[in-house]
């Protein structure tokens, strides 16, 4: 049995729960006959890949479906071999190209020149080109980038691309102005409560308003994380009670846990165990930005007014750094001595100001 | 007498050997394997000329050897037909050479022993000759007369011992001096020419090579296995190779092995075992089951091999195996200069003695390397001391920093030396000290952590250039460092980064206010964004390490002034980093997640924070063992408040970088990308992890112990001296 | 389902025949309107004057100097040498005698300089097929030159020298900084200017004619408005508009700004009142908001300094302290800083001065 989020994933266009409009427009873009590049773009579980896959179900038919795991092997011009691991279907293939690393670029240009080299064989579609699924394109480096504008360009006869990523931000113009780009927005509060309604109404439970919305709301117009909460939910107290906490993950409250260390006491002992708790995160593979920006949510609760634009401030510019730098570590680390060291002095001022 | 004797001839024959550079270990390379059969000519020990024939390449002779005609060089295979006159005539040479060896210490008979280094004629031979520390040497003496007792019962494994310390500490002389004494016969493997032969054959004229020379065609761990199966099982050996079907020696090797006992002596390793460390353990593991005769490895543990050491030798093997493991430390400066003095008066018949200053002070710089001293004592004595002076540089800091960083023990020396006569005069001193001699050594790790850690000022009057701040900027005032951190950076010979990851786990314990942490981290942070741009990454690596070191010494608002108070934090442990633990194992739990969550196909990142945290708060038991207990593995975390420090890994005195190679594929690595995130970022670091050698800190213990031995030693309490 | 079921459900030659028609009548409607838009002459260039002045003539007298072409993207520098080019030697000859190179991904010397060579060795007539004069020499465009190494840069520089007689360089660069002063003074530079909303209106609204597209005159402008003078874009945003919406719908103006990732003008409204409250927490809901959304960091970035620079309700001080930190975030959101971070670090700086700059 698989998880909700997998479950009750619509499969074609039509099913789409919200932003149909947009499900229109994707399904007049496949009448067309003429497909152009995709970029499509927007926060985590917003619903992007998912509806990839309808668009690329709508150009081809449910063969799509069928996929397959495949590890592909590339050879980088000094000799190094390189495996990444591929979701393909007859119609389609699916690489994360920041899994290699700096040898992103090799993996594109080679990948989609086998792709685009084989011609698609398969006479039950009239479509004369195959897709090619790139996903966080938002983390390929410059070169990658550049080779794939070049890729585009050569292949375009014989393969498509659809690229995924977070954020346009890191997308170099070349390639936006080259692609149609879809804005796929999380759904709002309101729309995640219908969609968590209907999937327990066909689980055959009963979810009530408040719970849907209590979920709705702390999963932060992430679906995918909504979806999750409330299947956990469902495990640990059913039938749901909107009474209850929803439960969280487990690094989210050791984080919280880790800002109350850091706002109840300020000294090079407590650095010491807010680091020991740093490594324990990052060691679980919490990626620093996400620790960074959890610990600035919870100490921001015990700042007032200027100070808050203060702590943010050097979040900001901690966080800068450490997408800069190589040791995530040195760079939280700086943000929680600096965030001690502000928060001191506020309460000796408080204290000043009481005497 | 058999035992004692051939030690001497072992010696006599070291001599000849190590002409070329005092840096040259003596190596008695094919030697030990003749000595029961060949007779040595006289005039072995002769001119300087005729030595530096032999110790050309040795595989010239080796290849004489294995074509099979014998020649007039002296190392050659001797015929076994005439081994019994040549024996006879071997003894009396023998005899002649114990002579010379029991009374060379006290005069030079002969002239020509002028020429010859002092480093080898002044090998010890008794145990009182050896300045190695009382105790260590007791420990090897136990540690053989056990051996002795396992012998005489007959049954029992062979017992193998493990001897490490700092080239020159008198490891191997120790191990001759007391087999000789209680009667020991050593088989010695030598490996050095070997390899050089080896390598030189492989790189350049294998093809040619091979049709004259089938010994090189062997493994080199094929011929070290021989060399221990057949040492244990016919205490000769024959190092020339299987090949040469050497029956008759081997036979008549086996009749001596008889009447002698036999320690077999491993100093240098075949290379090809650090690379495959394995097929070394299989050795030595089949040579516990079958061997018989005591095993000794004498490793030199400078900065180049000591985690080789930990590779070769694995604390778990060791146990296994029931090794013995005796660590050198380098000879006391006390205990040098006592020798030296001996010595130099010894040869003042001849040559003008030094004086008492210059012998402390080549004491001290050789860093407990009594070959080092010896040899510039040689150096020193064969001019006038004005002479010496003139090899004298004059800039004293540099020179400080190369002796205080030498080792701990021989620094402290001067130290104490410094405190006795007041700084400022110290320092004056300091001008004297030689070049000559000096030992490059690299600082360890733990050192050149420590001495920037424990950093010290000196005092504000004696340097006058030092401009006043203006007064707005007068907190910033500090008094000069007497420490140079970018000549530790150097001396450690680590990369910038490696060293700045160190510094990083250990600074916070040296801060006590909120502000200096503040400053400091900050100054961390600033070192690692210097080296975001990828292109100018190694010309930036040195400023990002004086940027970490410099930011963190002068953040610490404590320690001000030369006579600020230090806080008391007693004897703070330093501990290794754990960044490159981290994110090695970050990274393997990204890629076992990834695999065991195929189906899912997620991006790693979604898989971490949202896929499994919420599978184990949902249904765990849907899905098969592996991932189940793999999600409880990331969903549960450390809540212990001693977290940060009681399960870290301690830093222990010697450990340093195994492999400059692996750092630059982490430079490569990281230099060719750049806009990637974290995930890749922990890629990169991976394949740095290999070169953090992890010890569990009851493992070092042992360790420990030699620490604060040595503070006992030398009646100083003071902790941060162990870094100057 | 109905496009999939279209083509080919009887027998395996007739479906080929149908595919290939297919792909050939695909083929028409592929070719990107840039393309079958870009001008056939050099008179056709629109708005860049001068330049079309200076290589109208270079084309009467059958010569051209070396030539360098800067400016924004989308202004019609690759669209001028082309061409200028077709019109120097004619459709025939066109396509041996000019050699485009895209910079950015054959960047290495050794490349440049031997396809360079290479071309540059084949020696060029005087005449064209049909009869008329052309210049006895070829073309090399590079394009994107100022992605290129300074030493592919220096290589070229010595090439350009070697082969003046019979091959003329085109360079085409968005920044004129970054070419080497030895080369930027060997050809002739041309700046090309931004295009004006009245040029690009008439062009679009051409296109539109001529592809069938029913826009209004809203659209339109929202088209300009979110390609800020460039030609391509606003062509690409037209293009891809008329695919979404197919044939028989109108393209309204909000899917001009769905495509071009546009925040609408509210919202950015509604962020900077939302600074107004000095209320940290109604931020910080603000902006998740925002990034929910899906809008790109830079892009609000770039209509916020649009919206800040005439704000009057700011004075001088607080507008340049709100840019300095503009700039700040700017290139942080290039190295891959987090966007949210990033946002609130801006907008906490312009709440500050806002409520508390005097």
């Amino acid at each position: 049995m698989s998880l909700w989020v997998d479950k009750y994933r619509p499969t074609t266009l039509g099913k789409l729960d919200y932003h149909k409009e947009q499900a229109a427009h994707l399904r007049k873009l496949v009448e067309g006959g003429d497909f152009p590049h995709l970029l499509v773009y927007g926060p985590s579980g917003a619903g992007k890949k998912t509806r990839i896959m309808c668009t690329l179900r709508e150009l081809y038919g449910p063969g799509v479906e069928k996929l397959r795991i495949e590890q592909s092997q590339f050879t980088t011009p000094s000799n190094k071999k390189l495996e990444i691991s591929t979701i393909s279907s007859n119609y389609h293939i699916e690489v994360n190209p920041s899994d290699v690393g700096h040898n992103d670029r090799v993996v594109i240009q080679e990948l989609i020149k086998n792709v685009a080299q084989v011609n698609q064989l398969d006479t039950s579609t009239q479509k004369n080109f195959k897709v090619v699924v790139l996903t966080e394109v938002d983390r390929l480096s410059k070169e990658a980038q550049h080779a794939l504008r070049r890729t585009m360009e050569k292949y375009m006869a014989t393969c498509r691309l659809i690229l995924c990523c977070n954020s346009t931000s890191k997308v170099i113009p070349a390639i936006r102005s080259r692609c149609l780009g879809l804005r796929v927005a999380a759904p709002s509060v309101d729309e995640i409560c219908q969609i968590l309604t209907t999937v327990c109404k066909k689980e055959g439970l009963t979810l009530p308003r408040e719970m849907a919305e209590k979920v709705a709301e702390k999963s932060g117009r992430n679906l995918r994380r909504a979806l999750l909460m409330c299947e956990a939910c469902r495990v640990q107290q059913y039938p749901f009670n909107p009474e209850r906490d929803v439960s969280e993950p487990d690094w989210e409250i050791y984080l919280r846990e880790t800002a109350t260390l850091i706002a109840q006491q300020q000294s090079p002992k407590r650095l010491l165990e807010v680091r020991g708790r740093l490594y324990e995160l990052l060691t679980h593979c919490i990626p620093p930005d996400v620790i960074m920006k959890g610990l600035l949510k919870e100490l921001l609760q015990v700042c007032d007014g200027q100070m808050k634009a203060e702590v943010v401030h050097n979040a900001a510019y901690y966080e800068h750094r450490l997408q800069q730098g190589q040791k995530a570590i040195y760079h939280l680390e700086a943000f929680v001595a600096k965030f001690m060291a502000i928060y001191k002095r506020f309460l000796e001022e408080g204290i000043a100001d009481i005497f | 007498m058999n035992g004692s004797t051939k030690e001497k001839d072992d010696e006599d024959i070291q001599i000849t050997k190590v002409v070329f550079g005092k840096t040259k270990k003596p190596v008695t390379w094919v030697a030990s394997s003749f000595d029961s059969f060949g007779p040595l000519p006289h005039s072995d020990q002769t001119t300087p000329f005729s030595k530096s024939v032999s110790s050309l390449p040795s595989f010239s002779s080796k290849k004489r050897a294995s074509t099979g005609c014998s020649s007039s060089v002296k190392h050659t295979l001797p015929c076994s037909t005439d081994t019994g006159s040549r024996k006879r005539s071997r003894d009396a040479d023998k005899r002649l050479f114990v002579q010379q060896a029991l009374f060379q210490t006290k005069s030079s008979t002969k002239t020509s022993h002028s020429s010859d280094l002092w480093s080898e004629r002044y090998r010890p031979n008794l145990k009182n000759d050896l300045a190695v520390h009382k105790k260590k040497v007791e420990e090897i003496s136990e540690w053989l007369v056990k051996c002795s007792n396992q012998y005489a019962k007959g049954r029992g494994s062979a017992p193998i011992l493990l001897l490490t310390g700092p080239p020159g500490a008198g490891k191997t002389a120790c191990v001759k001096v007391l087999c000789g004494e209680q009667g020991w016969t050593i088989q010695e493997w030598s490996g050095t020419s070997d390899q050089a032969a080896d390598q030189w054959a492989s790189s350049e004229a294998r093809t040619e090579h091979s049709l004259v020379d089938t010994y090189q065609s062997q493994s080199q761990s094929a011929v070290f296995h021989n060399f221990l199966l057949r040492a244990n099982k016919y205490q000769a050996l024959d190092l020339t190779g299987p090949s040469l079907g050497t029956k008759n020696d081997s036979i008549l090797a086996s009749r001596q092995a008889n009447d002698k006992k036999t320690v077999i002596v491993v100093e240098e390793m075949p290379n090809i075992f650090y690379r495959d460390p394995n097929q070394f353990h299989d050795i030595i593991r089949q040579y516990k089951r079958c061997g018989k005769s005591p095993l000794v490895f004498i490793v030199s543990d400078s900065n180049n091999n000591s985690s080789g050491i930990q590779r070769l030798f694995p604390k778990d093997l060791m146990h296994q195996l029931h090794f013995d493991s005796i660590s050198m430390n380098p000879v006391a400066p006390t205990m040098l200069v006592k020798l030296l003095t001996k010595i130099a008066s010894a040869e003042s018949g001849k040559l003008p003695s030094p004086s008492s200053s210059v012998i402390e002070t080549i004491a001290v710089s050789s860093g407990g390397d009594i070959r080092s001293a010896l040899n510039t004592l040689q150096f020193a004595c064969g001019r006038d001391t004005l002479d010496l002076k003139a090899i004298c540089v004059v800039p004293a800091k540099p020179q400080l920093k190369k002796h205080s960083s030498s080792t701990s023990s021989g620094a402290r020396l001067k130290y104490g030396s410094l405190k006795r006569t007041g700084i400022g005069e110290g320092n004056h001193k300091d001008d004297l000290s030689l070049m000559l001699g000096l030992k490059d050594k690299a600082i360890f790790l733990f050192q050149s952590v420590g001495k920037v850690l424990h950093f010290k000022r000196g005092n504000h009057m004696d340097h006058q250039s030092n401009p006043n701040l203006p007064h707005h900027l007068h907190h910033f005032d500090r008094d000069p460092l007497l420490v140079d951190p970018e000549e530790v950076a150097f001396k450690s010979q680590l990369s910038g980064d490696y060293l700045t990851s160190f510094l990083h786990e250990n600074y916070v314990e040296f801060l006590s206010s909120v502000e200096d942490l503040e400053r400091a981290a900050q100054y961390f942070s600033d070192a690692d964004s210097l080296s975001a741009l990828w292109t100018a990454r190694e010309e930036l690596q040195t400023y990002s390490v004086s940027v970490a070191m410099r930011g963190y010494i002068h953040s610490n608002s404590d320690l001000t002034r030369h006579d600020s108070p230090r806080r008391n934090h007693g004897w703070l442990p330093l501990h290794k980093s754990r960044w490159f633990s981290a994110s090695k194992q970050a990274n393997e739990n990204v890629t076992s997640a990834r695999q065991l969550f195929k189906g899912y196909h997620w991006e790693p990142e979604v898989l971490c924070t949202e896929i499994l945290p919420y599978i184990n708060l949902s249904n765990p038991t849907l899905h098969d063992p592996g991932q189940i207990s793999f999600v409880q593995e990331m969903t549960t975390f450390s809540r212990s408040t001693q977290l940060s420090r009681s399960h870290l890994e301690r830093l222990n005195e010697k450990d340093v970088l195994e492999d400059a190679e692996e750092e630059e594929s982490i430079y490569w690595k990281n230099s060719e990308k750049k806009d990637g995130a974290e995930i890749e970022e922990e890629t990169n670091l991976f394949s740095s992890q290999s070169k953090v050698q992890l010890l569990q800190i009851d493992e070092n213990s042992s360790d420990e112990n030699v620490v604060i031995e040595e503070f006992e030693n030398e009646g100083d309490d003071d902790f941060e001296d162990l870094f100057f | 389902m109905q496009a999939f079921l279209k083509g080919g459900t009887s027998g395996p030659s007739k479906d080929k025949a149908v595919s290939s028609d297919s792909s050939s009548s695909s083929k028409a409607k592929i070719i990107p309107w840039v393309e079958k838009y870009r001008p056939k002459t050099v008179e056709d260039v629109a708005h860049q004057d001068e330049v079309v002045a200076v290589l109208k003539k270079s084309l009467e007298g059958s010569d051209l100097p070396n030539l360098l072409f800067y400016g924004p993207p989308g202004t019609g520098k690759t669209s001028t040498i082309l061409a200028a080019a077709r019109q120097l030697f004619g459709p025939e000859l066109y396509r041996e005698r000019v050699l485009e190179l895209n910079a950015s991904d054959e960047r290495g010397i050794s490349v440049i300089r031997e396809k360079v060579k290479k071309f540059a060795q084949l020696t060029a007539g005087r005449a064209r097929p049909d009869g008329k004069p052309c210049p006895p020499f070829k073309i090399i465009v590079l394009d994107e030159a100022d992605s290129m190494t300074k030493d592919a840069q220096s290589a070229l520089r010595r090439t350009m020298e070697r082969e003046t007689k019979t091959t003329r360089f085109c360079l085409i660069c968005n920044y004129v900084s970054r070419i080497i002063e030895p080369i930027t003074s060997r050809c002739a530079k041309f700046r090309f200017k931004p295009l004006d909303d009245d040029i690009l209106t008439s062009r679009l609204k051409a296109i539109c004619e001529g592809e069938g597209v029913d826009i209004d005159d809203k659209a339109v402008a929202t088209v300009l408005k979110s390609s800020e003078g460039d030609m391509r874009k606003a062509i690409m945003f037209l293009q891809s508009a008329s695919r979404l919406c197919g044939k028989d719908s109108t393209v309204s103006s909000d899917i001009i700004l769905d495509i071009a990732g546009v925040v609408p003008g509210e919202r950015l409204e509604q962020l900077i009142a939302t600074c107004s409250s000095d209320s940290y927490e109604d931020l910080d809901v603000a902006i998740r908001e925002v990034i929910m959304d899906g809008f790109a960091a830079s892009q609000v970035l770039s209509q916020l300094h649009d919206n800040i620079v005439i704000n009057e309700s700011l004075s001088d001080k607080q507008k340049s302290i709100i840019c300095e930190k503009m700039a700040e975030v700017d290139k942080s959101l290039m190295d891959g800083a987090d966007e949210y971070l990033q946002l609130m670090a801006l907008f906490s700086t312009i709440m500050t001065q806002i409520c508390h700059g005097n």
